[in-house]
């Protein structure tokens, strides 16, 4: 099972984040809309622990299935496994068979840029502000990332899309399906 | 509303499974290239295997000729009679790590060769099962009454020779896990 080492960070001008990474030169990626399915194993919860399977597709790219234990906040404690498929919508319906404890759609886009081995993903959701995610392969190198962005502690820690929502005071999992506004 | 389509099966043993073949081939039926199948058949452990019932999930892990495939079984009427999705995975480990994590158990694995053909909108294996030996199996997506579309497919099958004695109820995995108790026992 593989460790990552990621932070976010909200409520930052995410166009001038942007241009300073673009002045870094840091390779930009085209902004590609994803779509997912959430199942939950155990419910994410106020300690930020909890253990889910995330069914992706990003872009054009092959969906993904996910396994994701959350151990807590902190940049290294999410655990996952991951395994590509070859159609979303039959592992959904797959998946979606299984008993969860709960199970959710979410659309959004993702707009990335790599600058050495550091990815800083730009995530907008409907109905909050556009967060950032910075993501590497150690913490020190999350925290390198900050550090060039003058952004030293202004992260919230890995602390997951329903923290977030919750931040902005809407409860993530009262929408079984979170899309954007036609 | 429409009924869901389903995966309706009959099986039988095959006594002389080349004069089977030829018979087929009269018939003007081609045959695939054998596969080799390894299957590992995954349920939760409150699905008593044996005796299960409708509604009941079973997944299978099945490597083939180098493809890695899931396939999700649901029990309706009977054994052979399934709500079936398939979906092809990079890495049988992974997903099997995966069903672990899921609450899912490994409760019996089952290799074969099989060959292929369609009659018709009937697909026809023919099976060579390691412990069990040679099969034939029947099989048509339909919709409609499963007990009626299973009378239909063996009726095919006894235009081939197939003896009703010979007919089995249950699935290969059923069997050699019957097997695997026995030895167990022993």
């Amino acid at each position: 099972m593989e460790k990552e080492f990621e932070t976010q960070v909200l409520d930052l001008d995410v166009e001038q984040v942007k241009n300073e990474l673009r002045k870094l030169g840091a390779i930009e990626e085209p902004e590609i809309f994803q779509r997912r399915w959430v199942f939950d194993i155990d419910p994410f919860d106020d300690a930020h622990t909890g253990e889910w399977i995330r069914l992706r597709q990003a872009g054009n790219k092959k969906p993904i299935i996910t396994y994701k234990n959350k151990l807590g906040k902190g940049m290294s404690e999410t655990s996952e496994i991951e395994i590509e498929v070859d159609d979303f919508d039959k592992a959904a319906q797959i998946l979606s068979k299984i008993s969860f404890k709960g199970k959710y759609y979410q659309e959004n886009k993702r707009h990335k840029f790599k600058y050495l081995n550091i990815e800083f993903v730009f995530d907008t959701w409907p109905k909050i502000p556009p967060i950032m995610e910075i993501e590497a392969k150690s913490e020190d190198e999350v925290k390198k990332g900050l550090k060039l962005l003058g952004l030293e502690n202004k992260d919230a820690g890995h602390i997951g899309t329903i923290a977030i929502y919750k931040h902005y005071g809407i409860d993530l999992h009262s929408f079984k399906e979170l899309k954007f506004e036609e | 509303m429409k009924n869901e389509m389903n995966e309706i099966e009959v099986k039988a043993k095959a006594g002389n499974i080349n004069k089977i073949r030829k018979h087929l081939e009269s018939l003007g039926c081609k045959f695939s290239d054998v596969m080799k199948q390894d299957d590992v058949i995954f349920t939760k452990p409150e699905v008593d295997f044996l005796n299960s019932k409708k509604g009941d999930v079973f997944l299978r892990i099945r490597e083939q000729n180098g493809k890695n495939l899931l396939t999700l079984k649901q029990q309706n009427q009977n054994e052979l009679d399934n709500i079936e999705k398939e979906l092809e995975i990079c890495d049988n480990a992974m997903m099997a790590e995966i069903m672990g994590i899921i609450g899912f158990r490994e409760v019996v694995k089952v290799s074969k060769k099989r060959i292929k053909t369609k009659y018709g909108n009937l697909e026809i294996c023919l099976d060579q099962v390691e412990s069990l030996g040679d099969f034939i199996e029947v099989e048509k997506i339909s919709d409609e009454n499963s007990e009626n579309v299973q009378n239909e497919l063996f009726d095919f099958l006894k235009s081939l020779g197939v003896k009703e004695s010979d007919q089995v109820l249950v699935g290969y995995d059923t069997m050699i896990y019957k097997i695997n108790q026995r030895y167990k026992a022993i």
